[in-house]
């Protein structure tokens, strides 16, 4: 239960699952009339409807996609006007999203992969250098792709997936126990010491989630890779024992120290006392949301704190991506630039999963307040590195937050030793 | 097979007795599972998996063998027993063996052929050499090949367009001759003679069938790429078998595989890497890396403590039991053992995680109870020494259920007689315990303690769910845990940790089997005496 790894893993990198699997079924029944009342999109040249002639190799043509089971209904939905109009089919294989990077890493080569594939964007990196991702070109349609998603999915100027969805994290304000969002961890003490007064019996809950805490991290100055000019990152400058991420150190030290951030505090804990009511701040990701709405708690999400700068979290962007060894490369990728690159498909597929839309047309005409309130807490995020070295982040870094969380050692050696677990991993990643 | 026949009756046995439809039978059911075997191995042969396609090379001969030979016609009915043996015991060995000695982790899991056949799909254009945005023509005729089907009209991002059919030169035609008609508003003949134009959406439909078609002459080859992009496209890298070194056909460059790695002169690298064989290296590493030994030193430590305390306590607790129900009613003692063996029979999976939560510092009951009772501080269980408490604790309760058990049969087998004799001669309960039950106890569940001992030694569940091996040591470039054993330990390495070690964690593994080996050759012993005892007696 609290500490099951299969628990501990998912916020990490199958948060979106998590949230999809939860909201989709009500998503989609809440909006299913909306979908099916859309226009349906009109031929290029109305006057060619299908011919005859083309009949046999309609019923032949199919692109085979490994999908994340949560997000499949939305994906059949908005593929649905594809069928319609080339007569080619889509079938979606449902699978947990956390299998499809290491299966397809396997199928891939032996040639038996899909034609397409359902990805976060820490896979670029794996995937383009196993030499499996083909690099999609959209020209003009490319200004209408959030930026932040382009430069995730972008290596060498070459644009590789269709992003579909963007997520981060924020901080979870309970409206009912605190009217005023935490604006600065600085006054985090004082509203600590109020909410103390009003019997809130864990004023703020504190989980040790590397994904989560990095947001964290990089308000007090620090951050995982540097950046290089063009927003690739760049692995050799590993920040995670500069000035800024040993300030976060002794910081957090000094909260436990204080009582205020308590050892032990996981998903499943955090979530008990939260929608017990016993708590008034908690920073974390959508994937929560479902639950708490269930509770019947309020929820109000705002943009994580700052301390030293405004905090960056990581930006989650999930996309198609295209089998390079795939033997229907050409369709394959004109479903992607000619179809899915359009408002209509966009909007199906943000509508359904209730997430922040990477199509910019799509995105800037959301209504849906709680969407709102995540594009708002996600605005400063950064994608997720795709370079080598990035998985030795995660462990190490929830190792290193244990560490202080027990007192065990300094607080400043154990984010040294962090960033020295970092830089192995970079080394042996790359050779 | 005809000599058999020749000679049905000079065997007595059942493979002499048997029939002409036997016989085909067999012949059949062999020549079943040899072409299974063939298609099979031709599949892992061209993927380069030499190492499985050995293992069931030796299988299908040995059933081959078995259904065949006289002599070892009884082995034929353990043939399944045995290929199984092969396939998923033996094989698994030698193949972590061999890792131990490869670099594979995640990013070296292609063979070496998988990776050249990646590169080989890598294709280059000539410097200067036009991207066409294309237009198909379909031809009128029925009933031909695909290659033979389609013209393609190729517009250059400048300068007039091109018309280019398979297997011919691009030709340069002069709209309004030749059958070509004249330009449209965006530079595409209106018609050519003998095709129809293809529709935008109808291209779609064909890309697939278009994009496999070389349109222009060898080898000056155009293919189509994407719905607005065709070029010349040459192979970029060509693989040379002979001297296993790839050379990069645009550039002229020559890599070489250096560990896994096409490697060029200069030392620039090509992607996709492949595992290959790189020595002693992890060996190296676990006994020499500072940061590498010190976890394993103390992990191996831990591991051996905790299987040792493991099974004397739970053995301790069992034999209390088993001895204080020897004196109860022997209802009541069948009721309340049926209970105690509750823990042995909820599955460890469900109780460890209740327990992992009832140990949980904020909500977990039983640090609430500790903490008013003794006032022990609520987080004990997060620190090294109170979280490997926790862990002895929970494994004593999953574990006693099944000496109480065994302990309590056993009891039951020391014949009263001795006892009795024991007491006729004077002994105390206390003396008739030490010299007679107990030592006669240890002679029937000797074997049952070092079997036990050596699961607890690998007991993975237990310690993984309730706390993954942490909490976390300091100062260690690995995963490492004040809990782990060096199973859960071997598991991180391989799959949590930053590129999969499968080297390392197999070098572990090896560790494992030459702790376990001495331990259950002992046992294997012991039980031999025993054996020899009772059959002497």
């Amino acid at each position: 239960m609290s500490r099951s790894p299969f628990r501990k893993k998912i916020p990490r990198r199958d948060f979106l699952a998590l949230i999809g699997s939860a909201t989709a079924g009500v998503a989609l029944a809440s909006c299913a009339p909306q979908v099916t009342s859309a226009p349906t999109p009109q031929p290029v040249e109305p006057t060619k409807a299908p011919a005859p002639t083309t009949a046999p190799e309609k019923a032949a043509a199919a692109l085979k996609v490994w999908a994340d089971t949560a997000f499949v209904p939305a994906m059949q939905k908005m593929s649905e006007g594809f069928t319609q109009k080339y007569g080619v089919q889509i079938d979606f294989n449902p699978m947990g999203f956390g299998d499809i990077l290491n299966q397809f890493q396997q199928a891939g080569p032996a040639g038996e992969g899909p034609d397409l594939i359902d990805m976060n964007v820490d896979w670029l990196d794996p995937l383009s250098r196993a030499g499996l991702l083909a690099p999609i070109d959209y020209g003009d349609k490319l200004d209408k792709i959030d930026p932040r998603a382009v430069t995730g999915w972008s290596l060498a100027g070459k644009m590789y997936a269709l992003p579909l969805a963007m997520e981060s994290y924020g901080m979870y304000r309970n409206p009912d126990l605190l009217d005023q969002p935490l604006k600065n961890w600085n006054d985090l003490e004082a509203v600590v010491d109020d909410l103390k007064e009003k019997d809130v019996e864990f004023p703020i809950l504190f989980e040790n989630q590397s994904y989560v805490d990095y947001g964290l991290i990089t308000a007090f100055g620090g951050y995982l890779f540097g950046t290089n000019a063009d927003g690739s990152y760049n692995n050799q400058d590993v920040g995670l024992d500069n000035a800024g991420t040993l300030k976060y150190a002794r910081w957090v030290d000094s909260m436990v120290k204080k009582g205020i951030f308590k050892p032990g505090q996981d998903n499943n804990t955090c979530e008990t006392l939260w929608t017990g009511g016993k708590s008034a701040l908690y920073p974390s990701g959508p994937w929560h949301i479902q639950n708490f709405k269930t509770a019947g708690i309020k929820i109000q999400i705002d943009i994580l704190p700052e301390a030293d700068k405004e905090a960056n979290p990581f930006l989650s962007v999930r996309a198609f991506g295209l089998n390079k060894l795939g033997k229907q490369l050409a369709l394959a990728s004109t479903y992607l630039t000619e179809y899915l690159a359009a408002d209509e498909p966009q909007k199906i597929f943000s509508d359904i999963t209730a997430k922040e839309s990477p199509w910019l047309p799509v995105k800037d005409k959301t209504t849906d307040v709680l969407i709102k309130q995540q594009i708002e807490a996600a605005k400063n995020g950064m994608p997720i590195p795709s370079v080598p070295g990035v998985m030795s982040y995660w462990n190490a870094m929830t190792d290193a937050t244990a560490l202080i969380l027990n007192q065990q050692g300094d607080p400043e050696e154990a984010f040294k030793n962090l960033a020295a677990k970092v830089r192995e991993g970079v080394k042996s990643a790359a050779g | 097979m005809t000599r058999n026949e020749s000679s049905p009756k000079s065997h007595p046995t059942g493979y002499a007795q048997t029939s002409l439809s036997g016989l085909l039978m067999r012949l059949l059911f062999l020549l079943l599972v040899d072409m299974g075997a063939v298609w099979f191995l031709s599949q892992l042969m061209s993927e380069g998996i030499w190492f499985l396609a050995g293992v069931i090379i030796v299988c299908v001969l040995g059933v081959n063998v078995f259904f065949i030979s006289r002599k070892l016609y009884g082995l034929r009915w353990l043939s399944p027993g045995l290929v199984l043996l092969c396939l998923m015991v033996i094989a698994p060995i030698i193949y972590t063996v061999y890792v131990a000695f490869t670099n594979y982790d995640n990013n070296h899991v292609l063979t070496e052929q998988q990776a050249v056949q990646v590169l080989e799909l890598e294709t280059y254009l000539d410097e200067g050499a036009p991207k066409y945005t294309w237009t198909a023509f379909r031809r009128n005729v029925a009933n031909v090949s695909p290659s033979g089907k389609y013209a393609l009209w190729l517009k250059p991002p400048s300068g007039q367009g091109l018309l280019a059919l398979p297997g011919e030169p691009l030709q340069s035609v002069q709209p309004g001759t030749a059958g070509v008609g004249p330009l449209n508003a965006e530079g595409v003949p209106e018609s050519i003679e003998g095709y129809q134009r293809v529709s935008r959406v109808d291209s779609v439909i064909a890309i697939s069938e278009l994009s496999q078609i070389e349109f222009g002459q060898a080898p000056n080859v155009i293919k189509i790429k994407s719905l607005d992009e065709a070029a010349q496209y040459k192979q970029k890298y060509a693989y040379d078998a002979e001297h296993h070194t790839v050379l990069n056909q645009e550039t002229g460059k020559t890599y070489a595989p250096i560990e896994g790695t096409f490697t060029s002169a200069d030392g620039e690298k090509l992607s996709p890497a492949f595992f290959t064989v790189v020595g002693l290296r992890h060996f190296i590493n676990t006994f020499t890396n500072e940061s590498y030994r010190r976890p394993i030193l103390e992990i191996f430590a831990w591991t051996v403590t905790f299987a040792i305390v493991v099974v004397a306590v739970q053995f301790a607790i069992g034999l209390v039991l088993s001895v204080a129900f020897m004196d109860l009613p022997r209802r009541i003692a069948k009721i309340i053992r049926s209970v105690l063996l509750l823990p042995y029979i909820i599955p460890a999976y469900l109780s460890v995680l209740v327990w992992s939560s009832m140990f949980n510092p904020n909500l977990g009951i039983v640090t609430k109870v500790l903490n008013n009772l003794f006032g022990l501080p609520l987080d004990w269980t997060v620190y090294p020494m109170g979280s490997r408490i926790e862990v002895l604790l929970v494994t004593f309760w999953l574990g006693f259920p099944y000496f109480l058990l065994i302990n309590s049969g056993a009891l039951q087998a020391i014949p009263e007689e001795i006892l009795e004799a024991a007491e006729v001669d004077g002994a105390s309960g206390w003396q008739r315990f030490w010299s007679i039950t107990f030592p006669l106890l240890m002679e029937i569940v000797g074997p049952l303690i070092v079997l036990a001992a050596a699961f607890n030694f690998n007991n993975f569940t237990v310690v993984y769910l309730l706390t993954q091996g942490g909490p976390p040591m300091p100062n260690v470039l690995t995963p490492a845990g004040h809990t782990d054993l060096l199973i859960t330990y071997t598991y991180k390495l391989a799959f949590t940790f930053t590129n999969s070690e499968y080297g390392l964690a197999s070098v572990i593994s090896i560790l494992i089997y030459f702790v376990l080996a001495p331990v259950v050759y002992t046992q294997f012993r012991h039980r031999q005496v025993w054996a020899e005892e009772t059959s002497n007696a």
